[in-house]
């Protein structure tokens, strides 16, 4: 079983990409991925992102792999609408389908993290986790008048560090910015980090070395990403046909997962 | 030094590393002077030219007609960097312009991702150049791109090793819906058909 963190639905405005909902759960199916945490790609140039979240709602009741992940911008007045909407989202055919985390892309709206103080309380109290997202496309492959800056990931751990209630998953970050911060993520129980965007040779077998297992969740990138890469990384790095491998890629794939979304 | 040490590994595994010739065109006969010696004497594979000039520049010209007459294909790297490329960092358009003052040279350019769609249309009336699927992201649908708008002869596979995990770079092909003669055509046959003859 394989849990997808980073998987997304609907257009992208500057490359052309398969997000229609039944093709990207059709997609991660081939890869043994059943369980699909998704948000709208279009939420990153909608003016009100939250517009763009009944598109994710409308996918997880129609289609039994995806899982919303509705996006939230507390410079919208009326965030704590969409956070009651997310609170409250029951599928009529999936109702263990719940929302269990929300994503902020702090870089699109944009807004400075300090400015989410109070969503993030509510969603302390929601008992809702957040994906913060750093990354959607490499700054040097953005349109010339769509250019948005990554977000240092170590505002993502400083996050967790300051609600240690709250659970904290880097979205999007670089094999750098994950190993800088290793010191963060072993100590900091309640902060993770998604691997879609590492890269380089025998990058999960490092970070793994790194001593990271624990906190490593499964990311494709999908649509912008294929997302054979990312399972291959994660196969190919770790896959020694021993049970001890199987155990460790299981974990990236699914098992920490579960500390996530219980 | 750099070369010797591409020699090196060629000594380590002849059937494996195919080391290319890396000259600056900032010293045109200084680099015509090491491609002899890495080409023509050390028979090396190719040339590489990276970031020192653009490939507009006039340096490049000697390096090119050494290529010729030497048959090895040159590898240029380019890139439309929106964040603004190096002083000396080639645009697809400045290869297509090699390629056109040079029409007898086999040019493979670096980079698919890293050109993007827009590269891919600089360079697509230019038949002598191929583009490399190297560096990058894994973005679907750009390898499926480069073939429709290229050729699936024009299109070969790289890594950008060690920038780059080898598994996610092949993935740009192997999860593609092409057919399984154009991915064997990209991973190894349009490669093999631009290496010199000797090497075939």
């Amino acid at each position: 079983m394989i849990i997808d963190f980073c998987a997304f639905i609907g257009n992208w405005p500057t490359y052309p990409v398969s997000g229609d909902p039944e093709v990207v759960q059709d997609t991660l199916s081939n890869y043994g991925v059943s369980q699909i945490l998704v948000s709208s790609l279009e939420s990153a140039w909608c003016r009100n992102p939250h517009r763009c979240n009944d598109l994710v709602y409308r996918a997880a009741e129609t289609l039994a792999d995806i899982w919303p992940v509705p996006i939230l911008d507390p410079t919208i007045a009326t965030w704590k609408s969409a956070l009651h909407q997310a609170r409250t989202f029951v599928p009529e055919l999936h109702p263990q389908k719940r929302v269990h985390l929300v994503r902020l892309l702090p870089t699109y709206s944009p807004y400075d993290l300090s400015q989410a103080d109070e969503l993030l309380k509510s969603l302390v109290e929601a008992k809702l986790g957040v994906i913060i997202q750093t990354r959607l496309e490499d700054p040097r492959r953005q349109h010339p008048l769509a250019q948005v800056p990554d977000l240092p990931a170590g505002e993502v751990a400083a996050v967790a560090e300051q609600y240690p209630a709250l659970k904290v998953i880097i979205g999007g970050t670089r094999t750098g910015e994950i190993r800088n911060l290793q010191r963060q993520l072993m100590d900091q129980p309640n902060l993770y980090a998604d691997i879609s965007q590492v890269d380089g040779l025998d990058v999960i077998k490092v970070l793994v070395n790194d001593g990271l297992v624990d906190k490593l969740l499964f990311g494709s990138h999908i649509p912008i990403f294929t997302p054979h890469a990312a399972i291959a990384r994660v196969v190919c790095d770790l896959d020694d046909g021993t049970p001890n491998a199987v155990a460790t890629i299981s974990k990236i794939f699914s098992g920490n997962a579960g500390r996530i979304l219980d | 030094m750099a070369n010797d040490y591409a020699l090196a590994m060629q000594d380590m595994a002849a059937d494996i590393f195919l080391p290319f010739c890396y000259v600056n065109p900032m010293y045109p006969q200084e680099a015509v002077t090491e491609i002899d010696r890495c080409v023509g004497k050390k028979r090396m594979y190719g040339i590489k030219l990276w970031v020192a000039r653009r490939a507009t520049d006039p340096g490049l010209s000697p390096i090119l007609e050494k290529a010729v007459e030497l048959d090895v294909p040159v590898l240029q790297h380019a890139w439309i960097k929106t964040t603004g490329n190096l002083p000396g960092e080639s645009f697809p358009s400045d290869v297509a312009d090699l390629a056109n003052r040079h029409p007898q040279a086999r040019i493979i350019m670096a980079h698919l991702n890293g050109i993007g769609l827009r590269g891919l249309e600089d360079i697509a009336d230019s038949p002598n150049i191929s583009v490399d699927t190297s560096g990058g992201d894994a973005e679907s649908g750009m390898v499926e791109t480069a073939v429709k708008t290229l050729g699936a002869k024009r299109v070969v596979f790289g890594s950008d090793a060690p920038i780059r995990h080898f598994s996610g770079q092949l993935a740009k092909v192997l999860a593609t819906d092409l057919p399984e003669t154009v991915k064997q055509d990209i991973l190894w046959n349009n490669a093999a058909q631009l290496l010199p003859k000797w090497s075939r």
